[in-house]
């Protein structure tokens, strides 16, 4: 059942310590290392400074949400998994424009050797569209399942929750709390996202 | 209605590892021979660690929002080249300034006043109420319709504080603004677990009045140990800062 993939040592330097345990200086980090060279690369491929800022914040939204994922390991280095998103971001953005790519190679070969970019976008947009549809259908319950939803995880105790919530005992926090997981779970399952999810094409 | 009750309980008491051993092995020799089941268990887990890591994801990306509106901020060598195009257009950006100050919270208060859905129908007996219309006129929008219900089920239970905030939100939508200001200060003013989501809409009304400073003082109340909203509260705040200073 357990995840077979090798995490790269950047995984636990940028997706553990940066966005799980919320040091955000890691983060900083990557907006200092990596700022340049992929901002520097849209320039040099049609693209302005605004739209390097576009795309670097899509890029770190998608890194957020797969860093968010139980199922996400990063593989390769940080700078060449960021490359391989920013410049599928960039040709996404290209193609709406209805404008031809010319990309310089160069800085392509030198991040992407020997890695199966294909693999790593199919399996970033899944993750990602999974996340999503979790915080859609999350925020599809009621203000009530969702407080005491996060109260749980937030760590508030039963009895606070109990009495925040004006439930008379803890069995109708209880059947609540099963009731709310239940209802999320259903509004999954209704979701047709999911279906794709299940069964990629 | 997908899988079997007693397997949802498996499931669930498997995560929390609240199995014997005989049953563990048992489960798990069931989940090598059925898809649907090991579908559950991952949906599960999924929610599981969605859950436990919401807040700290919703910190993330406030303070993502705020280093991005730092590092990005234009250099002046690449404002250079296009000075002639921002003088050119000068007429145009002072028309498209003043239009942004003249009708500039009303924008930011559509932006973030997304209202979760109502769902009273299960909580409890409620009298001549109908829940399951009052859930469905609030869900869609129609508040003039809702709002009637929701001060009958508060003349029944004064101190619901779940139906005091939509019967607030109403009170914003209908642009009954001292109504709303009152129901939502003496909620704010309780212990009740709405007390902060009082402030946020609070704040969000005092957006739409254009009160953008007592906006920002009022979602300063959201404390940290309330993660999701104090994000939420935070990345509103950087915008309004730069409203304020315009």
């Amino acid at each position: 059942m357990k995840n077979q993939k090798k995490p790269h040592s950047d995984h636990q330097r940028y997706i553990t310590e940066g966005f799980l345990e919320g040091n955000h200086e890691r983060i900083e980090e990557i907006y200092g290392k990596f700022k340049k060279p992929l901002t520097s690369w849209i320039m040099k491929n049609n693209g302005t400074f605004a739209d390097a800022s576009d795309v670097f914040q899509d890029v770190m939204i998608i890194l957020t949400d797969l860093a968010y994922s139980p199922k996400f390991v990063l593989t390769c280095p940080m700078g060449a998994y960021l490359f391989i998103l920013f410049r599928n971001t960039w040709m996404d953005r290209l193609k709406q424009k209805g404008q031809e790519l010319k990309v310089r190679n160069s800085e392509l070969e030198r991040f992407n050797k020997g890695l199966d970019t294909q693999q790593l976008l199919d399996e970033a947009q899944r993750e990602q569209k999974m996340q999503q549809l979790l915080d859609r259908t999350f925020g599809q319950l009621s203000t009530t399942c969702q407080q005491l939803l996060s109260g749980i995880k937030e760590g508030l105790s039963t009895k606070a929750l109990t009495e925040k919530l004006g439930m008379s005992q803890a069995n109708t926090f209880y059947r609540r709390k099963f009731a709310c997981m239940d209802r999320w779970r259903s509004l999954v399952h209704e979701d047709p996202e999911y279906r794709l999810y299940l069964s990629p094409s | 209605m997908y899988m079997k009750e007693e397997d949802l309980l498996l499931i669930r008491q498997y995560l929390e590892d609240l199995l014997d051993e005989g049953a563990r092995e048992a489960f798990e020799a069931r989940l090598a021979e059925e898809p649907p089941l090991r579908e559950e268990l991952e949906l599960a887990r999924q929610m599981n660690a969605h859950l436990s890591r919401k807040a700290q994801k919703e910190a993330t990306l406030a303070r993502l929002h705020q280093l991005h509106r730092q590092e990005f901020t234009e250099p002046p060598a690449a404002q250079g080249p296009r000075r002639l195009l921002w003088l050119g257009g000068a007429a145009a950006a002072v028309a498209a300034v003043l239009l942004f100050l003249l009708w500039p919270s009303p924008k930011l208060y559509d932006q973030y006043a997304q209202h979760s859905p109502l769902s009273l129908n299960s909580k409890s007996a409620a009298g001549p109420v109908d829940l399951a219309a009052l859930d469905q006129a609030f869900n869609q929008g129609q508040y003039a319709k809702a709002l009637p219900s929701l001060n009958d089920l508060l003349q029944q239970n004064p101190n619901d504080s779940e139906v005091q905030l939509y019967r607030a939100i109403c009170l914003i939508e209908l642009e009954q603004n001292e109504a709303a200001a009152q129901a939502l200060q003496a909620l704010e003013k309780g212990n009740s677990l709405f007390q902060y989501q009082a402030s946020w809409y609070l704040a969000l009304l005092y957006i739409r009045q254009e009160k953008l400073e007592l906006a920002m003082a009022t979602l300063q109340k959201i404390p940290p140990s309330r993660q999701r909203l104090h994000a939420k509260a935070q990345t509103l705040m950087v915008e309004l800062e730069q409203q304020i200073n315009r």
